[in-house]
């Protein structure tokens, strides 16, 4: 039950935080390089034994509501859906399958620091690619492409690490 | 059967993952293909519009000194055409007694509730709707200059499409020699603060820092209202014509007050334009 509501209140607080400061930052002209998106954090962070078809709901409901906010219907929609896909293709990239425990929520402080930026960083970095080779539907100014959706990467890591000491941390 | 539902049975992972990601892109393509649009699915809608209101409110009270400025400078430009008793017409004045003179635009100014810009296509929300008398395709100006076009509208809110949106188009006109130009917007090229104008012939005489103004030829905005200054001018060889950057009069970064441009010959116009 306690699970439950703190994966509530992580779906809702994500939205939130996403959509009402993240999108709100103004960083002058070049704004347009800045648009991190991290409501993928709440995929990435289920326990592995959580079912796919599970995973793949809370993705759909996820995208979806952002989509509604952000007026791109459709499309975190379907780059989250990709993303939660390829969740375990990712993970077990960079570790076995006999180093992580099915039954933990991952975070920076259950798989370590590095994995963590592994692990969310080759995720994250995915997520903007496709998001913004997506929404351009053209490849078109390839290496822009590639430098926002790495500047976006290393903002949302270096965000997400603030959100999980604040929330998760526990000495 | 048997077997084809033991197939199912095995792969009902990526059955649904391919179930739903046809479902979100079947929204992403119809939602950007077609005009029928999804009104109740854009931030437009009554829910999502009132939490972005809710934020407005309780964040708009650090910017008003900005609002208090604007309204400051355009009210006193207001009180200098009131103070000779003239009325603006298009871009020559008329003396307000005129009997052939009827008003034409009414402005009814509305609060921008969210505004983004930074992304590949941007949208704004402002608190008035089909109970105001809002309707599709109306224009938005803002204290300086024109903000956008009306896409989407609900009951209490409306989405505009603003200028730094890639899909939003308009003829418009260059101050000194009423060239007609296009006005776009490039998201790879541009940022929120600026825009071209292209297809203007390549002997008209564009310098830096000329305004291109609206040419009220679609019945949108009144002909006049500014739009950018000149800060980047090259040549397009192949084609004969001129592409000229404009820095936007409006900062679509903290724009917070607008007014929606309601045309009494709307109609009328929109019969001409079928026509031809």
């Amino acid at each position: 039950m306690i699970f439950e509501f703190r994966n509530i209140a992580w779906f809702i607080g994500l939205i939130v935080a996403q959509i009402f400061f993240i999108d709100y930052l103004d960083f002058g002209i070049y704004s347009s390089y800045f648009s991190p998106i991290i409501i993928c954090f709440f995929i990435l962070k289920m326990k592995l034994d959580t079912t796919v078809i599970n995973l793949l709901m809370y993705a759909f409901f996820l995208g979806f509501i952002t989509d509604i906010f952000r007026n791109t219907l459709g499309l975190n929609t379907s780059v989250l859906l990709i993303i939660t896909f390829l969740k375990p293709t990712f993970l077990y990239s960079i570790s076995s399958k006999e180093d992580i425990e099915k039954d933990v929520e991952l975070n920076m402080f259950t798989i370590g620091l590095v994995r963590y930026l592994l692990f969310f960083g080759i995720s994250i970095f995915l997520y903007h690619l496709i998001f913004f080779l997506l929404e351009q539907f053209s490849f078109n100014n390839l290496p822009i492409l590639f430098f926002k959706a790495f500047i976006n990467t290393i903002s949302a890591l270096v965000f997400l690490v603030f959100l999980q000491y604040l929330f998760i941390f526990k000495k | 059967m048997r077997n084809i539902i033991l197939l199912i049975q095995k792969y009902r992972n990526f059955l649904f993952f391919l179930f739903l990601e046809f479902i979100s892109l079947f929204f992403l393509f119809s939602s950007r293909n077609s005009y029928h649009h999804y009104n109740y699915l854009s931030s437009s809608n009554s829910i999502t519009s009132s939490l972005y209101n809710f934020q407005y409110n309780m964040f708009s009270y650090f910017s008003l000194r900005e609002i208090n400025n604007d309204l400051l400078k355009e009210n006193s430009s207001l009180k200098n055409q009131v103070l000779n008793k003239d009325m603006v017409v298009g871009r020559k004045f008329i003396k307000s007694e005129d009997t052939i003179y009827q008003k034409n635009f009414l402005f009814k100014e509305v609060k921008v509730i969210n505004s983004q810009f930074k992304y590949y296509e941007n949208f704004l929300i402002v608190n008035a709707g089909k109970k105001s008398g809002v309707k599709e395709k109306m224009g938005l100006i803002g204290t300086k200059g024109i903000l956008g076009i009306v896409k989407n509208v609900s009951e209490n809110y409306a989405t505009i499409r603003p200028l730094i949106n890639p899909n939003f188009g308009l003829k418009v006109l260059h101050e000194n020699t009423n060239s007609w130009g296009d006005l776009i917007w490039v998201p790879e090229e541009n940022n929120y603060q600026n825009i071209f104008v292209k297809n203007i012939p390549i002997y008209t005489k564009v310098k830096l820092g000329d305004y291109f103004i609206t040419s009220g030829a679609e019945g949108l905005f009144p002909s006049g209202v500014k739009i950018g200054k000149v800060i980047e001018i090259n040549e397009n060889i192949e084609q004969q014509t001129l592409v000229i950057k404009l820095k936007n009069e409006e900062d679509f970064s903290r724009t917070k007050i607008g007014f929606i441009v309601f045309n009494k010959t709307a109609e009328e116009i929109k019969q001409h334009l079928i026509k031809k």
